[in-house]
């Protein structure tokens, strides 16, 4: 549980950034990306040893991100295409070297499924410890570097003008995120950790306009949600923590929505109200005042 | 060989249906509406199941496209109240995800649904499940379905492709034309969920995404190069050219009878053009 608390809190604090440098799907691609990268640690290796499989899985979403990067640089294609391409390219490549190991060493292979979708309970305290001190780590980085952090994702221009080194920083970010979604994909599974990076944030994001409170509070978001996911899930018997997670993380989300101040849903109707009401208030002041008007002349 | 031509048919059905709307979600920036409908429909088919209680493919293939619009009528909610695209996209889909997954969990022991055939896919069985009407055998199922989704996909388009063109390019245009903007993009949504649904029986929902997007961006670096006209023009290029180049990658790649590789023939095709569009441009420029 500390461990999905510790993971909850790193990759909402690290969210917010993907999120304001709209690249939430990100996380998503990265962790389908981590797929080949595992397959080819089992293949080399042989072993079912979790160091290997993060450090293989690592290795595969880095080279992604390099991708993306150098394709949306240098070609026509816009950055959402270039997500999805990369996302099925790599993908596809992991699909079929699972099917190769699954057709050569049947029995063995078995672990690497549920390695994919991800369960929190099946954690050993040997992972555990790793989760932890990777978030761990993760949420120290940020602290350290929140401030270029935040100049690159506001304005990266005036970053490289004051003398910042900017696409390190974007390669460092880029390369935080990789390691979130890496650590997280065994707790929480493939396509969940990328809920886990956008959820926290877009709901965080209702509630603040400075950055510095919207990570805290995506990170909270996020630990919360992590905290819940894992209570109900040994409470209920038999329901996956991950899934658990996101749908909690999701209610956060929809009452962000609906009661956040300025930007919710319900203050927003009511300062439409408002304004409406006033404006009918000055067009009946004016035709008051044209009337008047009218009947001196 | 009888079997070898109906796998060869499906994929060629997939890809074809895939690439003519991929062209219009690439232009409109959101190739990856095809990845959240296909993670999305999940617990459609579970829902479907559990009310239908059998496998037969029409009852699934309703709940998932139910589903499908749902998730699409969702994301456009969230956007229209302030949330940006992506952070949309991925909120709503990772939401009805889990929930598919929960739901397979809790009726786990009455479902008999793979998890991995949904996402994954294999095109290899497709030949095996055959339609039957009476005693008389019609041959596979998918391609059947398939081919009804291209007939209907192709149809609407054809109909409605101006509309569909001026929507993409200029929205704005289009309102004051008096084009319902809105309606069609539920439209092509609606194609694309229904299409997504009826190909990743065969070919696999993440593989689906691959083909909405990576078919339609070879027609964007194809021709974008070559002709510097304006947007249309190249726009008009890209639908002809790429449903039939596509369906040709197709014959090529499964002749090699390797149905997982079937997305890497592509890819060093698509290195190829990306290398000849970038020597094309600086040839121009110089």
């Amino acid at each position: 549980m500390l461990a999905t608390l510790l993971l909850g809190l790193g990759s909402g604090v690290l969210g917010c950034f993907a999120y304001l440098r709209k690249q939430s799907l990100m996380g998503d691609v990265l962790s389908h990306a981590a797929l080949p990268g595992i397959c080819i640690a089992f293949m080399l290796t042989g072993v079912k040893s979790i160091p290997l499989f993060l450090l293989g899985a690592l290795i595969s979403s880095f080279l992604a991100t390099i991708v993306i990067h150098v394709v949306t640089r240098y070609s026509r294609i816009k950055e959402d295409t270039t997500l999805a391409l990369v996302l099925s390219v790599f993908f596809s490549v992991g699909i079929v070297l699972l099917t190769q190991i699954q057709h050569y060493r049947s029995g063995n292979a078995s672990g690497l499924d549920s390695f994919l979708f991800g369960q929190a309970a099946a954690m050993v305290m040997k992972d555990v410890y790793v989760t932890m001190g990777m978030s761990a780590g993760l949420i120290f980085a940020c602290a350290l570097l929140f401030k270029e952090f935040k100049l690159i994702s506001f304005d990266a221009s005036f970053a490289r003008g004051i003398g910042l080194p900017v696409s390190l920083l974007e390669q460092l970010l880029m390369f935080l995120i990789v390691v979130a979604v890496v650590v997280g994909v065994q707790a929480v599974g493939v396509v969940l950790m990328a809920a886990m990076l956008i959820t926290p944030a877009v709901a965080a994001r209702y509630w603040t306009d400075r950055l510095g409170v919207m990570v805290i509070l995506s990170g909270m978001f996020g630990a919360l949600s992590g905290i819940i996911g894992t209570l109900v899930s040994t409470t209920v018997n038999g329901l996956p923590s991950g899934p658990l997670t996101v749908l909690s993380a999701t209610l956060m989300f929809v009452v962000s929505l609906l009661v956040g101040p300025k930007r919710g849903l319900i203050s927003r109707m009511a300062i439409r109200r408002k304004a409406r009401s006033r404006l009918r208030e000055e067009i009946g002041k004016s035709t008051q005042v044209s009337m008047r008007e009218g009947s001196m002349s | 060989m009888m079997i070898d031509m109906w796998i060869l048919l499906t994929g060629a059905l997939v890809a074809t249906s895939c690439a003519i709307l991929g062209c219009f979600l690439i232009l409109r920036r959101m190739a990856m509406v095809g990845d959240a409908i296909s993670h999305a429909v999940l617990p459609g088919i579970v829902i479907a199941f559990l009310i239908a209680g059998t496998r037969d493919s029409l009852p699934m293939l309703l709940g998932a496209s139910v589903i499908g619009m749902v998730t699409v009528f969702l994301i456009q909610c969230f956007k229209n109240s302030g949330v940006p695209t992506d952070a949309s996209i991925g909120v709503v889909f990772t939401a009805l995800f889990s929930i598919g997954v929960i739901l397979v969990s809790l009726y786990a022991s009455q479902v008999d649904l793979d998890l991995d055939c949904v996402l994954f896919g294999e095109i290899g069985l497709v030949p095996f499940d055959r339609l039957w009407i009476g005693e008389t055998d019609f041959g596979p199922k998918a391609v059947w379905g398939l081919g009804i989704t291209l007939l209907v996909v192709m149809g609407i388009l054809s109909l409605f492709y101006k509309h569909f063109k001026i929507c993409s390019f200029d929205p704005g245009l289009a309102v004051s034309l008096g084009i319902p903007v809105a309606l069609f993009h539920y439209l092509l949504m609606g194609l694309v969920s229904m299409t997504t649904v009826a190909s990743f029986e065969s070919v696999g929902a993440i593989l689906v995404v691959g083909m909405l997007g990576r078919t339609s961006c070879h027609g964007l670096l194809a021709d974008g190069s070559v002709k510097h006209y304006d947007h249309i023009e190249r726009f008009d290029w890209n639908l002809e050219q790429y449903t039939w180049v596509w369906g040709f990658l197709y014959f090529g790649c499964f002749h090699c009878r390797v149905y997982g590789l079937c997305s890497w023939y592509p890819i060093c095709d698509h290195f190829r053009l990306v290398s000849q569009a970038w020597a094309d441009e600086t040839l121009l420029a110089s």
